[in-house]
Order: C-alpha cells, then structure tokens, then sequence
C-alpha cells in the first residue's frame, strides 16, 4: 500500500495527488514544459559538444596558420579562423569547457557558502542573524560585476580567482532564499518535535530542513549558472579573466571586437555560443521553477 | 513617513562603514607588497622601501591606516591617481555625468520598452503577440550586453551606417548604448509586468468592475495597472545593480567616458587609488539610490513602512 | 494683419541689401579672412601621454598635437633635409660640439612675450634639469653641455660629445616652449596647456576623448617650406582620440573626422580604392618593430643558440599578414630600409627555417618533451616576454608565441602596465622585449646597442666594447662615408650576436578624406604639420 502523503520526520512533504508520488510528479509537469524541453535538449547539446570537444574539435585550437588569416566561414573552417588563422568551431568547443565551468563552480562555491550561511543565520538567529544579515548587505551594495571586477583586481586575473570573484558576487540570493526557508520552518510541529526527540542543532538543520530548500535552490542555482557564465565572459570580455591564447568565449568575442566590420564571425560565433548556453539554461531553469512549484511563477 | 526616513538613514550608516573597510582592504589584500604599488619604474633598495612605506603610513597598525582613509575619504579626498597625479575624486567627477546619462537613458528605455510589452503580451494572451513578446523577453534575459552591443554596431553602424559608433554627445551617440543596456532590464520587466497584470486581471474587483458596467478600458487602465506598478517599482530598484554593472561593459565597448570604464582602465593599469576611488564611489551612490527608491517605495505603498 | 505697402517692401529690401553688402564687404577684406576656415577633425589613433608638455611626454601621440603649438628650430620634411623653422639659418662644427642658429626675428608666444636665444636656451637647459622629468625630450637632446646666448638672435648648443643626430631631432619633443609660460603657470598647468609659438593654440584638453586648438590669429612667420606664411587657414583643430582602428576609420567615412593617422591595415584595401579618401603611406627611418633579446639572463635565452633557433623560427612573413594584414615590410636588420646607412646585406644572415630552428636546438641539447615544450636537463625551454598591455603588442607578442611554439619553444607572455612593466625591467626580469625605434639618424642603433644605454633602451643588456667604439665614432664625425661602413659592420655583428630579431619595417598609414589638402608628413612619417591645410568644399 502506498503511504499516504504526511507530514515526514525527514525530507519532503507533499500533499497527496491520487497516490502519485512527488518525484513522478515533477518530472511530469516537467515533460509538459515546453521550455523545460527545448532548454533541456540544448543545454544537453551544448555539454555533450564542449565534453566532447578533444573528439569533435576538426583543428588544434591554439595552432595557428599565420600566412591565411580571417578566412570567412568555409567548408573547410565552418566557423572561419581568427587573426592567427585559427580554426574558429575548435575554439569554440574548447572554450565552451573554460566558460561554462567557470559557471558552475562559481555557482557551486556561491551556493555551497551561501546555503550554509543562511542555514546558520535563520536558524541561530539574534546576534548570528544580524551579523550574517549585514555582511549580505555589504555584498549587495556592489552592484554585481563591479563587486567580482574589485576581487579580480585584488587577487589577480586567473582562472580561480575568476570563479571566486563570480561565487562571491551571487552569495546573497542563496542565503536569502536559504534563511527564508528555515525561518518558515522553524516554528513547524515536525521540527519541534525532532527537538524534543533529541536531535542536534545540526541534525535538524541539514537533514530536516535543507531538504526543503531544494527546489527553489535547483531553480537559483540553474539561473545562476547563466548568470555566472555572463558574467565570468563578461570579466573575460574585459581582459581580467582568461587570456590568450587559450581560448574562452569572452576573450574570444573581444577578439572578434577589433575585426567586426571586416570580419563579422570572429565575434559572432563566440558571442551566439554563449547566447544560446544561457538561453537553454534559462529555459530550462523557467521550466524547473513551473514543475517544482507552479506558485513560484513571477 | 519621516520615521520610516530615519529609520532607513540610520541602517545606512553600518552599510556605509562597511563598503569603506572594504574598500580600505582591497590595498591590502593583494598578494606581495602593497609598496611596489606606489613604487613606480624607479629601482628599489630595502631601505627606499622602508621610507616609501613609512611615508605612505603603511607601517602604521591596520586600523590607524584604515581611520586616516576613512577620515580622509569624508571630506572627499580619496587620494591621487598614479597616472595622472589628479585627485580621484576630480577624475570620477568629470566622468559621472557620463554615467548617469546613460543609466538614466537605459532606465528609461528599460521601463517605456517592458512596460509597453508586459501590457500588451498581458491584454493579447495566449496569441502570437503574446508568445513573440516573450520570446523577445526570454532572448533579451539571454543575450549579454556585450554581444548585443557588438551585434547592434555591426548592423545599425558599419552595414547601415545610421549611427555612430563611439563616444559621446547627442543622441544619436546615445541610442545604442542606452538600448543594449537597457534591454535586459526590459525583457526582465516585460515579464513581471505581464504576469502581475495577468494577476490582477482575474481579481474579483476587476470582474465585479466590470459587472458594474464600466468601460473595459477604463478597468484595465485604473485597476490593474496601478497595481502592476508596484511590482515594477520594486524590480526597477533592483535593475538598477544590474544597469550600473552593465554600463561597465557598454562605457567600454562604445568608448564613452564613465566610472565604469574609469573603473577598468584603472584595474587594468593597476592604478589602486583609483580602483578603491571608484569601486567606493559606486558602491556609496548605489546604496543611495537605492534607499532614495525604497522611500518613493514607501510612499506609494503604506504597508512597507510598518514592516 | 494687413496688406503690406509699398514703403515696407522698399525698407525690407533695403535691409537685405545692406546687409548682403556688410557680408560681402566682410569677405573682401584682407586682413581677417583666410580660405576656407573652419575646423578639421583629426582621429588620433593613440590616447596622449598624461602630460602635453613636449619636453616632459614620451609619446609621438603627444607630440603630433603639440607640434602645431610648440614650434621647432628646423623642420626636416625629408630624412636629412633640413629647412628653416624658427632657426634662419645654422651651422655645425665638423665635430658635431657646435651648433650655431641664428634665430628669427619678430616671433611672440602665444602669451605675447618675445621669441628669442632665451627661449631656446631656457627650453633646451630644462630637458636636463631634474625636476622638469623630462621624457623622450631628454635621449633626443643626448650629451648637451649648455647653450651659450650669443646675442638675442644668435644661439650656440654645445654638446659634451660630438652628436651627429641632433638637428633631426630638434623637430618634436624640443619644441621651443615660452619660458614666461613655464614659469608662470608652473609645471602642472603647463602640462595641460603648453604656449609655443605656432600657429595653433590650445584651447582644451578633456583627457581620453579630444584636444581641441585654435587658430594663433597673430601668426605671421610660416616657414619657407610651407605655402603661405600667415595665420593658418583652419579656424580649430580638434583632436578626438579613438583608439579603435575600424571606428576610427568609421568616422573618416561618415566625415565626422576629416584626417586620421594610424590607419588600420583591414580599412587600408577598402579606402585606396574610393576616390573620396586618399591613403597616405610612408615608410619610416630608424628601428623597426623588433625583439630584443637579454643576453645577460639566466635563463635558456642566455645562449647564443637558443637565441639563433629564435631568429630562424619566426615567421616573419606570417606576423606582417596576421599583425598588419600584409601591409608592413619584413625586417632583416634593426635598421628600417629609408635610414641613412641600410645594409642590404642583412637581409641573408636569417631566413624563415623553423626546420633549422629545430635542428639547433637538438644540437645545443634541447629535446622535444611531452607537451611539445623542449627540455633539456629537467629544465624547459620557457622564455618570459613581458609586454604593455597595448592591442597591437599584444598581437605580435602571440604570433611570435605561435610561431616558437612550434619548434618548442614556451613563450610566456606577460601583458602589464607601464609602472609594472618599467619596474620588470629595471629588475632585469624578463628574456625578451618588443623595441620600436622611429628616428631620423642610424645613430639609433647606439641608443639600442650602446652598453651605456643598458638601463634604458638596451633592453638586449649588449656590452660588447668593439661594438660601443663603432657607435661612438659613427655619432662623432659628419663623414658620410664612414658613417655607413661604420654602421655596416654594427648591423651585421649584432645580428650574428643575435640580440636582435628584427621583424617588420613600419609603413606608416594615414587617410583623410579628398576634400583635405595642404597637409604634410615629416621624415619620420610620425608627425603630419597642418598649417596648410584647406578643407576645401
């Protein structure tokens, strides 16, 4: 016999649909977004491209062919070559590796960090809570690429300083969203009575209450990942973040910047690859916000 | 209302304490010696070290330092740039307007272009209207301020040749960075204000309006749209970190002079006084404006100032 | 509103006509008009220096625009012709200590004091005193001794040593400034607003976007070399600085500039081939685009072979298409091709051979490792090239990376600015630096090779005493003759010392639009003089 939807000691709560369980759900009303879908078969495009990109890269993407440069897309370069002559698509599958995973990690470590902290700050309250509070209000009032450009100029441009500058600039939202949650709990008979049962502080925070942060994370941290990517490129763009020759979509298109009246593809493709991850990225995320919880809706 | 003023002016004050010791920390939080910062192309002994550190107080205990910035920074001195020997302050000056213009200008576009959009997306739903506009939206959430730029160069500049494609002055100069800049904030206002309209549109009070017999226009313009302003008001002061982040970029692409681009040029030159300037400056005028937009805020909606 | 009379139409029309005739009369009049007028919009491709004072900037930049404001002592239209400027007429001991001016009368700065053998000694003893901080002003100058005032219109420079090179380079960053100015003013203003004698005056400066100078009304002592002699016929001139070479090139087209320099090799086809635009390409004297490697570092670079290996692998070819889109010439020697003194036989010392390359590495030891960077002992092959952060450096730096990498070599480039590049060197961090050197006279080669220079521009860090002798009697005596087989032999020994990996002779590209004329370029193809320009309808 199926368990009624109740209210559970550990994880999730539900109200009851027919005796379909929660997860099914979900991926139910996912399937039906048509956002969800086609954000969903890009993003895996683009990933199983750039994973890829040691198998499907046509050149080296750093060799350069100094005597053909910006040759205009061909059959032989689809995505023409660059003022070194370098094969454009293969930079664009190698660097698609550097920018998006700047996106992740960034994310990771802002919602690694950002979690904790509002965990500990809703939870805790009083003194915690204000302290915590303030410190989300100082980041706030950088406004958000100036905040990872100071860190960038601090530390120094590489490649993680660069995720660390992103990651710190995109804490606040997962503390907030963090803090909002266990302040809504707090107060529920479930965690009231773990109390009484014994559990430590600890306990309760990461296995009772965390798992009720998952689906608002999922969806900020999906949007996050799109923001993170804008704005490493954006670092990069500007010549505080990967250099070259190695290639990465931001350094690419300020490249591409020099040449665009005579040579339109070498900023084109760079700039159309980071506009499509992002949009499926977005979609995707809009798609997860309906399917987890329909009142999220803006 | 005035209570409610000073309450917020009061919680300004550890903000702004906080973005100075901040700031402050940047100098020191470089690794290697903050000395060869101010040292320049002239070669250097210990013991000219020594006396450049002295001279420059960085021998002094961190909070003595962190006082005589903080001290100095209130009356408007945030030191001299290491280029031009100009005070920092002068230099953010000339260029601020700059900044302001194009802010203003993408703020402006950003509310005219995602209002408009959000209005009539909500009043055509579920028609083509409504599915272009927001797939307008969704691709100008996605698109970044620096390859819209660089695409709106390349059409409206070099193949068309309508615009120019740098600097300042004029509005023709102005068109380009203010609509790059402000499409994002547009798309993102686009959607808020379609769904709180949409929102509003099946309250009871709107059908009961309309049972009453009033026209439907007169429903639509009195009802719902004051109540999807307050939503979009929020959203506003929120764009604005976003605009003033993209204007960073677009100053930059469009060789426009602006603290954004003041701000680069030094990172990348590695002229700290003016980075900390800077970085300060913004982070001083953007809490501002943000408190002068929650107080219009809560002018408008009562129920903010009791929270 | 009534009918209009009669008498109306009759005093209307005599409005009109008187004032036609005011405005004709005003065109008749001599003295004021000058054809044509108005303004010439002048695209610089590099932002100034932060100072516009010409003995205290290093930048050309700088320089093309206090040129019309600070005027020289001659002028030198072609490499090693000479006209007169502010200087009538001179002469030059045959050891090169002694120059003598005699000067022109009934010049005044700008700020109205008199021209005169003050102004010039005033000027010339301020490049060698500390506190001005002179820049470029101070190399070009080289061993000035003091400037004796004979009367006020005659003037001898002494140099301590016989300098050859300083007539040509009297035309740039030793403008004649007005000492009342200097004085008055006090350095930091000057700096914003220099006062010469030229027909320019500035009016202002807003850093980083343009400089805008007007016309010197009082103006009345052109140069011989010129085709009038009064005011200049521009009312303004605005320099607007937009580095980006296809914007730039985008406001010749749109007419929003009239004349631009720096022309960018992409727009270079497009342009000679419209009649509305002409292209204006001169090759310049002097040092070319070229690396300049240390040969005192500790690194792999230290050695004479790995430094051949280089010489052999740059694809010279390559970084003219892909740096300057064909438009350059490729180098052979450190000397560009119109200097005095060229030796053609440089040009088969190297060739492009990265197969040879490869060979004299394997010889000297250096095995191909696993990341395709050469080793040799547990060491890699790594050579360190710090460089200004500027676009075009940063180009060249990564074609020639591109080209090392392939016989293995691991350039690491390093992009810095200037305060943090400068410190780099005086350290003597680095293997490898670019060096640019427009000069009217081969003695450029000294400023580059000279041991006495290693703290300056002989990055290369060269003591080689043969060597210095070389220079110093080539800078000493005005025989021509000795002169080139002097810098012969200097050619060739350097570049089988391989301190030097020439790599482009510069072309200098400006375009304007047809309508502009009367304009010139000085030798150095570095400085256009628009006191003659018309913008002609």
């Amino acid at each position: 016999m199926r368990e009624p939807a109740a209210v559970r000691l550990r994880g999730r709560r539900w109200p009851a649909r027919g005796g379909r369980s929660p997860a099914r759900e979900i991926l139910r009303r996912l399937g039906r977004s048509r956002s969800a879908l086609v954000g969903g078969a890009l993003l895996l495009a683009i990933a199983l491209a750039v994973i890829l990109a040691p198998a499907l890269s046509p050149y080296n993407p750093i060799k350069a062919n100094q005597r053909s440069p910006l040759d205009p897309p061909s059959a032989a370069h689809l995505m023409g070559t660059d003022r070194f002559g370098r094969d454009i698509l293969s930079r664009i599958l190698w660097g698609g590796r550097l920018s998006m995973s700047v996106g992740v990690v960034a994310v990771g470590i802002a919602a690694c960090s950002g979690v904790v902290l509002g965990l500990v700050s809703g939870y805790y309250g009083r003194r915690t809570d204000v302290v915590i509070m303030r410190l989300v209000d100082l980041l706030l009032a950088f406004p958000g690429i100036l905040l990872a450009l100071a860190i960038v100029a601090t530390l120094g441009a590489t490649l993680p300083n660069l995720m660390i500058a992103v990651g710190i600039s995109a804490i606040p939202e997962y503390v907030r969203v963090a803090r909002g949650t266990v302040l809504s709990l707090k107060e529920r008979e479930f965690v009231l009575a773990a109390r009484v049962v014994g559990c430590s502080d600890q306990t309760i925070i990461f296995r009772h209450i965390l798992p009720n942060i998952t689906a608002p994370l999922t969806v900020l941290a999906t949007l996050g990942i799109a923001a993170a990517i804008i704005t490493g490129s954006a670092l990069s763009f500007l010549g505080l973040g990967i250099r070259p020759p190695t290639p990465e979509w931001g350094n690419m298109l300020a490249e591409g910047r020099e040449f665009l009246r005579h040579a339109w593809w070498v900023a084109f493709f760079p700039g159309l690859a980071i506009m499509l991850a992002v949009l499926s990225i977005n979609l995707l995320g809009d798609g997860l916000r309906d399917a987890l919880d329909p009142r999220l809706r803006p | 209302m005035l209570r409610y003023i000073i309450q917020r002016l009061l919680q300004l004050i550890p903000i702004l304490i906080g973005i100075s010791v901040l700031t402050f920390l940047m100098l020191h939080l470089i690794p290697g010696d903050p000395v060869l910062i101010f040292a320049g192309d002239k070669p250097m002994t210990e013991e000219r070290a020594a006396e450049i550190r002295h001279q420059l107080g960085l021998d002094r205990p961190l909070w003595v330092q962190y006082g005589d910035y903080a001290a100095h920074a209130v009356r408007g001195d945030l030191g001299r740039g290491l280029r031009s020997q100009r005070p920092v302050l002068d230099s953010i000056l000339e260029v601020a307007p700059g900044t302001t213009q194009l802010t203003l200008a993408a703020l402006a576009l950003a509310t005219i272009l995602g209002m408009t959009l959000g209005i009539l997306a909500a009043l055509a739903r579920g028609t083509w209207l409504d599915t272009a506009a927001m797939t307008f939206a969704i691709l100008g959430v996605s698109m970044p301020v620096f390859y819209s730029s660089l695409l709106m160069i390349l059409l409206f500049s070099f193949t068309l040749g309508w615009l120019p494609a740098t600097g300042q002055g004029g509005v023709a100069r102005l068109v380009m960075p203010a609509t790059a800049l402000g499409m994002i904030s547009a798309a993102v206002l686009a959607r808020l204000v379609r769904s709180g309209m949409l929102a509003v549109l099946r309250q009871e009070y709107v059908v009961t309006a309309r049972a009453k017999g009033l026209a439907p226009r007169v429903v639509v313009l009195r009802h719902a749209l004051k109540n999807a302003l307050i939503p979009t008001i929020t959203m506003l002061g929120l764009q604005l970190g976003a605009l003033l982040g993209g204007a960073v970029v677009t100053e930059t692409i469009f060789s426009r002079p602006g603290v954004g681009r003041l701000a680069v040029d030094a990172i990348l030159s590695r002229d700290f006084p003016l980075v900390q300037g800077t970085v300060l400056f913004t982070a001083v005028a953007y809490v501002l404006v943000n408190l002068l937009v929650d107080i219009s805020y809560a002018a408008i909606d009562p129920r903010v100032r009791y929270q | 509103m009534g009918r209009v009379t009669r008498r109306e139409v009759i005093a209307a029309a005599g409005a009109w006509i008187g004032a036609a005739g005011l405005a004709a009369g005003g065109v008749l009049r001599p003295a004021a008009a000058a054809p044509g007028g108005g303004t010439l919009v002048y695209g610089l491709g590099f932002d100034l220096d932060d100072t516009m004072d010409p003995q205290v900037t290093d930048f050309d930049s700088t320089i093309r625009v206090t040129l019309n404001v600070c005027e020289p002592l001659v002028w030198e239209p072609t490499p090693g012709h000479f006209v007169p400027a502010l200087a009538e007429s001179w002469d030059v001991s045959p050891d090169a200590k002694v120059y003598t001016f005699r000067l022109r009368k009934g010049v005044r700065f700008h700020d109205g004091t008199p021209f005169g053998a003050e102004a010039v000694k005033f000027t010339m003893d301020r490049v060698v005193a500390p506190e001005t901080k002179a820049g470029q002003s101070h190399d070009q100058l080289g061993p000035y001794d003091h400037t004796e005032i004979v009367d006020d219109s005659t003037v001898k420079i002494v140099m301590k040593d016989g300098y050859a090179p300083l007539l040509t380079n009297l035309n740039g960053y030793l403008g004649i400034v007005s000492p009342a100015a200097v004085k008055k003013m006090g350095l930091a203003d000057f700096a914003r607003h220099p006062v010469g004698t030229g027909p320019f005056m500035v009016k202002e400066w807003v850093p980083k976007d343009h400089i805008t100078l007007v016309r010197n009304p009082e103006y009345a002592w052109g140069s011989s070399l010129f085709k009038h002699q009064g005011p200049p016929y521009l009312d303004q001139v605005m320099f607007k600085i937009i580095p980006e070479g296809s914007v730039r090139a985008g406001t010749l087209k749109t007419g929003e500039t009239q004349y631009i320099d720096d022309l960018d090799p992409l727009e270079y086809a497009g342009l000679r081939n419209d009649p509305r635009f002409v292209v204006i390409g001169r090759g310049q004297p002097g040092s070319g685009f070229v690396l300049l490697l240390n040969v005192t570092s500790k690194g792999p670079i230290g050695a004479l072979a790995v430094r051949r290996a280089i010489a052999f692998a740059v694809d010279r070819e390559g970084l003219n298409k892909s740096v300057f889109h064909g438009l350059n010439k490729v180098a052979w020697s450190p000397l560009m091709r119109p200097t005095f003194g060229y030796d053609p036989s440089t040009e088969r010392i190297y060739s492009f051979d990265p197969a040879k390359a490869r060979q004299i590495l394997e010889e000297a030891g250096w095995k191909a490792g696993g990341d395709g960077i050469r080793e040799k002992g547990g060491q890699k092959l790594v050579v360190d090239f710090p460089i200004i952060g500027r676009p075009r450096d940063k180009a060249m730096a990564e074609s020639v990376q591109a080209s090392l990498r392939d016989v293995g070599i691991d350039l690491k480039v390093t992009p810095l600015e200037r305060g943090a590049f400068r410190a780099l060197v005086r350290q003597n961090r680095y293997d490898v630096n670019f060096m640019w050197f427009s000069y009217g006279d081969p003695d450029v080669l000294r400023t580059i090779f000279h041991s006495a220079n290693v703290e300056a521009f002989n990055r290369g860090r060269y003591q080689v005493p043969d060597v210095d002798k070389m220079l110093e009697e080539a800078a000493a005596t005005t025989n021509l003759n000795r002169r080139a087989a002097l810098y012969s032999r200097i050619q060739q020994r350097v570049l089988r010392d391989a301190v030097v990996v020439p790599l482009v002779d510069t072309i200098t590209y400006n375009a304007k639009r047809a309508e502009v004329q009367g304009d010139m370029i000085d030798a150095l193809a570095s400085y256009v003089w628009l006191y003659d320009v018309q913008v002609k309808k």
